[in-house]
């Protein structure tokens, strides 16, 4: 791990949520405030003029959705932890961020102390999660995989497909996910599984960028099925 | 006629006028209208004589005069009599070609003789034979038999019982005379076979349109084809033997009879019923005259004449009726193509009525439940985000609230908004999942506050099926035992238990939810008997069993019951997930029901 800062960018059209991010990264030293903007434009400038770790993003700009920016900057800058922002923390915001390149995400009304840990969290290479998330990115999964029909939960038509070649995750990580959504905590998972808190992070952040990547390719694959692409 | 498209535009005169002409072409053709010679005589006048023993040129003022055409009758006690008929012609000079003998419409046949001379002869009667010719004879005449002046034509014959005719008697030149013969011949036998041949077609379509359709009309149009196949069978055998005689003439009789009884009332039947009585009376009118005409033996073999016009009648009359067949045929088919195509756009309309009915009914569906989300949203908000704000604004105008204390009541706000979001957002709502979702959002107050959280879920199972509208008002009650544990109890560790245990009817369950805390219970006193009492009325109202037991210094259980059943929810969700097809469903119904081609009937 680098002993150099961590550099951040926010990108927030509310000035009060803005300065009051600025003012958590900026009162933490190992961290380091790189640029602000408010708008699509800016950031995009923002975006292409600085060297950063971590772009911390709300989705909601007055010129347009966050959700562009977070894909072309998870596709150029891989190396770069994304961070939505998001009022309320539901499945619509969440994981179609998370789609397009996220790999966390933290509440906006989240503490000082929630906001410095999420962003340790995922320079450590793992990422946050809540039971809605959870279940969230099952559904995703099994309505890519256009699983027939609806059962009461995704829960129990992903886990009956987890031996498919069409479900892009292990069985393992399906079952991180399963305990997530039922509300157990991360110590609890460790216990049942055998591993440490941290794996489980580091679990969670692996499922989110094969979600990323899934839903990539998937838009590769239709591209390539009309002819747009030439492989 | 038979009508056609152009001639039933035709006026009533110019349609007249065309029949006229047909019928004189027919007359024409019978050789009744004078030919271009002149030369060919007709003999008139005969003499009679009881004896085929006459000499061939008998004297004149013997035997009993007769005039051609003429008919006469011989009873049965008569038996064979012979008979020479005489008579005669005059020729200016002896002709150069050769000439003819035309006998049109003898029933006997016989011997004929010119001038002594034997010219012809057809097969008479005898006592093993009966005849009963109805066809011309034409003989040749050599010129060396003729002589100029009065020359004698004899025709010897016998006959016997029954009724008999000689029609006419013509000498001339060979050639007009062949002509008459021929076309005398085409009327009496040809035709004649023509209407057997007609007559056997038309009974037995009428025969197997009525095996079909079991009609009226049809069994009678092939009866009286079949009696006129009869007489016109009678009539073409000519030759018989002499037992034969009696059936053969009441098959000719009874045939012509039969078919014109037969054939009027099949006329009636069709377009002016009359009750069965006076059909069978008809049938009996016919049936007597047609036996007292043959009995007094009046009736005719009839004469070629006549012949023409009779055995024309029946053909014509089938193919009238034949004709009028053919355009109830169309009538039919056109009316059944239309009635085909009226159904199919009466079938065509009831779709679009169907099809119109059920997106409304949809719409109206969807609507509905539309309805019933809003309600839900804004019971929870009452019961929940709306209370905390209220008791948070009690709070602050009450005073004593700092910044910071302020912020966390926000917060609270603020979380159970999300909580309401979680749980309402989700397309199928889950208990097990906003059971854990509460978990997740209420574990940091817990520790912010110092309170130990124990949540023990091991045996509730992943999903448990509630009805949607139950999912957040348990939820809120199982999170406001929570906060009171976590704000009034002072307690210092808390446990939550949940289980899901099977029920006595397969696919049903209870959930039971168990609040534990070890703090210093509930007092007695109003706002705690009012907030217990409220926890009590929302348990009722989504029909959960609640139960608190609570002893001051001893720590308080608030325990729920709920009863989940595997189905609950299916039926709702219809509602909001995939789209009715209408266009499917209307292709179930018209496959299962095909429309039939057959309209008409």
């Amino acid at each position: 791990m680098s002993t150099d800062p961590i550099s951040i960018i926010i990108i927030e059209d509310e000035p009060e949520f803005r300065r009051r991010f600025a003012q958590i990264i900026e009162s933490e030293p190992t961290m380091r405030l790189a640029g602000v903007a408010a708008n699509k434009r800016d950031a995009q400038a923002l975006i292409d003029r600085e060297h950063f770790d971590v772009m911390l993003i709300d989705l909601g700009l007055p010129d347009g959705t966050g959700i562009d920016l977070i894909r072309s900057v998870s596709q150029k800058k891989p190396d770069v932890d994304i961070m939505v922002v998001t009022v309320f923390g539901d499945e619509q915001h969440v994981v179609s961020s998370i789609e397009a390149g996220a790999t966390g995400y933290i509440l906006k009304d989240s503490t000082p102390a929630d906001v410095i840990s999420c962003i340790r969290l995922l320079r450590a290479g793992g990422s946050p999660v809540s039971p809605v998330v959870a279940r969230s990115v099952l559904r995703a999964i099994r309505s890519r995989m256009g699983a027939a029909g609806s059962s009461v939960g995704a829960v129990g038509a992903v886990s009956r497909a987890s031996n498919t070649e069409s479900n892009p995750l292990s069985g393992r990580e399906t079952e991180i996910l399963q305990l997530l959504a039922k509300g157990m905590s991360f110590n609890e998972i460790g216990e049942i599984l055998g591993i440490s808190p941290h794996t489980v992070t580091a679990h969670i952040k692996k499922i989110y960028r094969k979600l990323a990547v899934h839903s990539r390719g998937e838009a590769v694959y239709e591209a390539s099925q009309m002819g747009l692409l030439r492989s | 006629m038979i009508p056609s498209p152009s001639s039933r535009r035709a006026s009533r005169p110019a349609r007249l006028r065309r029949i006229a002409i047909a019928f004189v072409a027919l007359f024409a053709a019978t050789g009744w209208l004078p030919t271009a010679s002149a030369e060919p005589q007709a003999i008139h006048r005969i003499r009679w004589f009881f004896s085929d023993a006459v000499p061939g040129r008998a004297a004149p003022g013997t035997g009993i005069p007769f005039t051609l055409p003429m008919h006469w009758t011989s009873g049965a006690q008569s038996g064979l009599r012979a008979v020479s008929m005489q008579g005669g012609f005059i020729l200016t000079q002896v002709p150069t070609g050769t000439w003819a003998v035309l006998i049109s419409g003898s029933s006997e046949g016989g011997t004929v003789f010119v001038n002594g001379h034997f010219v012809g002869a057809v097969p008479a009667e005898t006592a093993m034979r009966h005849v009963a010719w109805h066809r011309p004879w034409l003989f040749a005449v050599a010129p060396s038999d003729l002589i100029a002046g009065d020359n004698q034509l004899q025709i010897r014959t016998r006959y016997g019982p029954g009724a008999h005719a000689l029609a006419g008697i013509t000498v001339g030149p060979l050639d007009p005379l062949w002509d008459r013969y021929t076309r005398a011949e085409f009327f009496a036998t040809t035709w004649s076979w023509i209407g057997a041949a007609t007559a056997l077609f038309a009974a037995v379509v009428a025969f197997t349109i009525w095996t079909q359709r079991r009609d009226k009309v049809s069994p009678l149009l092939a009866l009286a084809s079949g009696f006129w196949l009869v007489h016109a069978a009678a009539r073409l055998i000519e030759v018989m033997p002499a037992s034969a005689q009696a059936a053969a003439e009441a098959a000719y009789a009874g045939g012509y009879a039969g078919f014109l009884a037969v054939a009027a009332i099949a006329l009636l039947r069709w377009r002016h019923p009359v009750p069965r009585r006076v059909e069978w009376e008809l049938v009996a009118a016919v049936a007597a005259g047609t036996g007292l005409l043959w009995f007094e033996n009046l009736l005719d073999f009839p004469s070629i004449g006549d012949a023409a016009l009779v055995n024309l009648a029946a053909p014509i009359a089938l193919g009238a009726w034949a004709a009028v067949a053919i355009r109830s045929f169309v009538q039919s088919a056109h009316d059944a193509e239309s009635a085909k195509e009226d159904l199919e756009n009466r079938v065509r309309e009831r779709e679009q009525l169907l099809k119109r009915n059920y997106e409304r009914l949809r719409e109206s569906e969807r609507l509905q439940a539309q309805s019933h989300e809003r309600q839900r949203i804004m019971q929870d908000m009452h019961d929940g985000l709306g209370s905390q704000l209220m008791s948070s604004l009690m709070l602050v105008e009450r005073g004593g609230v700092s910044p910071d204390q302020f912020a966390q009541i926000l917060r609270e706000s603020i979380d159970d908004m999300r909580l309401a979001i979680d749980a309402l957002a989700a397309e199928d709502v889950d208990m097990a999942a906003a059971l854990g979702n509460l978990r997740f959002r209420m574990e940091p107050r817990f520790r912010a506050a110092g309170v130990a959280l124990s949540w023990d879920a091991r045996t509730l199972p992943a999903e448990i099926p509630l009805h949607p509208d139950m999912v957040l008002p348990l939820l809120r009650i199982v999170q406001e035992a929570l906060t009171n544990a976590l704000k009034h109890s002072h307690a210092r560790a808390v446990r939550v238990t949940l289980a899901a245990t099977p029920g006595e009817k397969p696919d049903t369950g209870w959930l039971d939810i168990r609040v534990t805390d070890n703090g210093q219970g509930i007092a007695p006193d109003r706002n705690a008997g009012r907030g217990l009492l409220n926890m009590r009325n929302r348990a009722q109202k989504i029909g959960a069993q609640l139960r608190i037991d609570t002893e001051p210094g001893r720590g308080t259980t608030i325990a729920l019951r709920m009863r989940f059943e595997k189905d609950a929810t299916a039926g709702l969700r219809m509602r909001t997930t995939a789209p009715l097809n209408t266009q499917a469903i209307i292709e179930q119904v018209r496959r299962a029901n095909p429309p039939t081609g057959s309209g008409a009937s």
